[in-house]
């Protein structure tokens, strides 16, 4: 197993450990200054080489809750240990498989084209939940080759599953990098929400009309359903109503597009509308929701523009901001 | 009201009578895992109505339920909730079994036979072979699954359900749960991109290049596709149709590459038509979808809804298996339209002329019912 790999890259072998044991060795102070370092030089725009600097990155981002920033930072790395690990043995490939993906990943001889063809196995529920992100026909599992619960592809396309899995394992932490609790990082905290705040403001609203032209698929096609009085379930008016609360659209106007509804109910939807505004009830507000569970819904038509983006809302803003520049 | 409504309307109101008879003593054969955590629906007689988002504290509250209100249709959610009783948001999905449906409707209507009481074990046969295919080729050979994590449900009705208890399986998404659709009946497939449009061949070969191979096979030596092509292409077919044979046996054809592009892919459209599974699309992707109790009947049968072990699913007969109500005492009906013979519960009956008033056994005339075929004159039996 190439050692360069393992020694750049040890948290997809040992995980946490890799991390705190590097830490030991290091001085307080030092630790301080790395910490400070990363942070003013704005490390997550580049993924540096250096071990360390990628592991507190990591650490500090994730401590942090900066959930954007490390985001962004999650899919920067995981493209470059994709690309990087491609140049290494299978045999690096298969463990770093079974680590970030299922360990029952194997590999094995099939016959493909007439010729024996090593390929690796993964079990069909774990490709699956990987693969649906991925927009091209040739990840659909009718287009794999699916043997006795195991879907089997090439060293490529495993690369890029676990390319997939990695970035969502450090967004979601579940490789998680820890900082010992008592270094403080509140300046860190201050300098960093701020950034971050720069991203939440440009995702506030747009003032003024709501562009229905900007809709994401989804949502166009709920609108105009719920428009032609064609029935909406239960999941389908939570979506579109959360959705255009938070365009800032009020209770009365939405009530006025659920009128045309097969059974409204005035009142109940009244109340429902209220409910979602956290006007009634718990009093918590409802936000729409995110691509990830419109799609466990159903409610997802991916089209064409969808491509990277993980909220409804994320492709309205995007659409209305294009569409404010091209008309200038 | 017209004189059919009327009509209907009596039938209903004896077929009621005789179900809540039924579960009056019956009840005890109802049976659902993890009743607490499940949301319950029922079509009531009385107008239609679905009642929705009911939930149980146990088995025994459940099957006094039915009992009480001896519904049309009762059914179960497939998905376990943290509150089973909450609308559908806050309901809290925790996981759901994967449930495909095979409705023997539709899949008898592709062989020509149209679903009637004459024909109604035909059909059931039919739709019979169509699970078996789905469980052995599919279920446990491409995915790996295991006999255990299979139950097979005939539905009361007009075909069968078949459920699959894996975890795994069960934490599947809606998403996930549309691909292993889209394998089944092959959507989606992209035939230009399989080794067997290059040429490839492999009979043996397992999921879907075994199927394509054999499916090419099929279509060719059957002749399948003379009625599908135009006539340049089914010319060229002919002229090579013996050597492609004998070539895809050995694992390479190149005269199959000698033929059009289009040619091949009508072929391979043509062997994923044969190959398929032949699952409701809609019914797997449904991850809060509600399906039948077992132990509960089908209103539009009378038969019940039960568990069909899978070695026995090629002879089983629904009429006698899953026979519910009393054979004695008869009840007279009124026959609405001309019937051939019906075979029912190991007996031929029939066939019977449009206005004809007979006595039969009352599970056939609730059967009967259910395809609008007969008025159900005598309800007072009952009381
Ligand atoms: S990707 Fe997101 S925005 Fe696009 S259709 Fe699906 S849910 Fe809507």
């Amino acid at each position: 197993m190439s050692t360069t790999f393992h020694y750049k890259y040890p948290f997809l072998f040992y995980g946490e450990r890799a991390l705190a044991s590097i830490i030991e060795e290091i001085p307080l102070d030092n630790l301080r200054n790395l910490i400070s370092n990363i942070v003013s030089r704005k490390a997550w725009d580049r993924v540096s080489d250096d071990p360390l600097n990628i592991m507190l990155t990591v650490a500090i981002l994730q401590r942090l809750q900066a959930k954007r920033l490390l985001s962004r930072y999650a899919v920067r790395l995981s493209k470059k240990i994709g690309s990087e690990i491609q140049r290494e043995s299978t045999e690096t490939v298969l463990n770093v498989a079974r680590k970030i993906i299922d360990n029952r990943i194997n590999v094995e001889d099939i016959q493909l084209r007439g010729v024996k063809t090593s390929l690796f196995k993964i079990p069909v529920p774990t490709y699956l939940r990987i693969s649906q992100y991925f927009k091209s026909i040739k990840w659909k599992l009718v287009n794999q080759i699916v043997i006795n619960g195991y879907v089997y592809v090439g060293r490529r396309d495993l690369i890029r599953l676990i390319e997939e899995m990695l970035k969502d394992a450090i967004i979601n932490e579940r490789i998680r990098l820890k900082l010992p609790d008592h270094i403080d990082l509140s300046d860190e905290y201050r300098r960093i929400s701020q950034i971050e705040r720069t991203f939440t403001e440009k995702i506030k609203m747009p003032k003024g009309k709501i562009r229905v032209d900007a809709f994401p698929p989804c949502m166009r096609e709920l609108l105009s359903r719920a428009r032609e009085g064609r029935n909406l379930s239960h999941t389908e008016r939570f979506s579109l109503a959360t959705f255009l609360f938070s365009l800032g659209m009020s209770i009365d106007d939405v009530n006025e597009i659920f009128s045309n509804l097969p059974d409204y109910d005035a009142r109940k939807t009244m109340y429902q509308l209220r409910h979602l505004k956290g006007l009634v009830g718990s009093g918590t507000k409802y936000s729409p929701p995110s691509c990830k569970k419109l799609r466990f819904y159903g409610i997802c038509i991916r089209g064409e523009e969808c491509k990277d983006i993980t909220h409804p809302l994320q492709y309205y803003l995007r659409n209305v901001k294009r569409r404010h520049r091209e008309k200038r | 009201m017209s004189k059919e409504d009327i009509e209907k309307r009596d039938n209903i109101s004896v077929i009621k009578k005789i179900f809540k008879w039924y579960y009056s003593t019956h009840s005890s054969s109802i049976i659902c895992e993890n009743v607490e955590r499940r949301e319950f629906g029922f079509m009531l007689f009385d107008g239609n109505v679905m009642v929705r988002h009911k939930s149980f504290k146990s088995i025994l509250e459940l099957r006094r339920f039915i009992a009480e209100l001896a519904p049309k249709h009762a059914y179960h959610s497939i998905a376990i909730y943290e509150k089973p009783d909450a609308p559908m948001e806050e309901k809290g999905w925790v996981c759901a079994e994967l449930l495909f449906d095979i409705d023997a409707d539709h899949i008898a209507k592709k062989y020509g036979i149209a679903m009637r009481p004459e024909t109604y074990l035909q059909c059931m046969t039919i739709a019979a072979e169509e699970t078996i295919k789905l469980i052995e080729e599919f279920l446990l050979t491409d995915f790996g699954l295991a006999p255990r994590d299979i139950a097979v449900l005939f539905s009361g009705g007009r075909g069968f359900h078949v459920h699959v208890k894996n975890k795994e399986f069960e934490y599947m998404d809606r998403a996930m749960r549309q691909e292993i659709v889209d394998y089944i009946t092959g959507n989606g497939i992209n035939l230009k991109a399989t080794m067997i449009f290059e040429g490839y061949f492999l009979m043996e070969g397992h999921g879907w290049i075994g199927r394509l191979s054999r499916g090419v096979y099929e279509v060719l030596e059957s002749g399948y596709f003379r009625s599908k092509l135009r006539k340049q292409q089914v010319n060229a077919i002919d002229k090579r149709c013996r050597r492609i044979l004998e070539e895809i046996l050995t694992g390479f054809s190149g005269t199959w590459n000698e033929l059009s592009d289009k040619t091949k892919k009508k072929i391979l459209e043509m062997a994923v038509e044969l190959m398929r599974g032949d699952v409701d699309r809609v019914v797997t992707s449904d991850i809060s979808r509600l399906t039948r109790i077992v132990g509960t009947l089908h209103g539009k049968t009378g038969l019940k809804v039960i568990k069909v072990d899978i070695s026995k699913l090629e002879s089983f007969d629904p009429t006698k298996e899953a026979l519910a109500l009393p054979t004695s005492p008869q009840i007279t009906v009124k026959f609405l339209s001309d019937i051939g013979s019906v075979s029912f519960n190991d007996d031929i009956y029939g066939p019977y002329r449009e206005g004809q008033i007979k006595s039969i056994p009352i599970p056939l005339a609730v059967f009967l019912s259910g395809f609008e075929c007969v008025k159900l004159l005598n309800g007072g039996i009952l009381e």
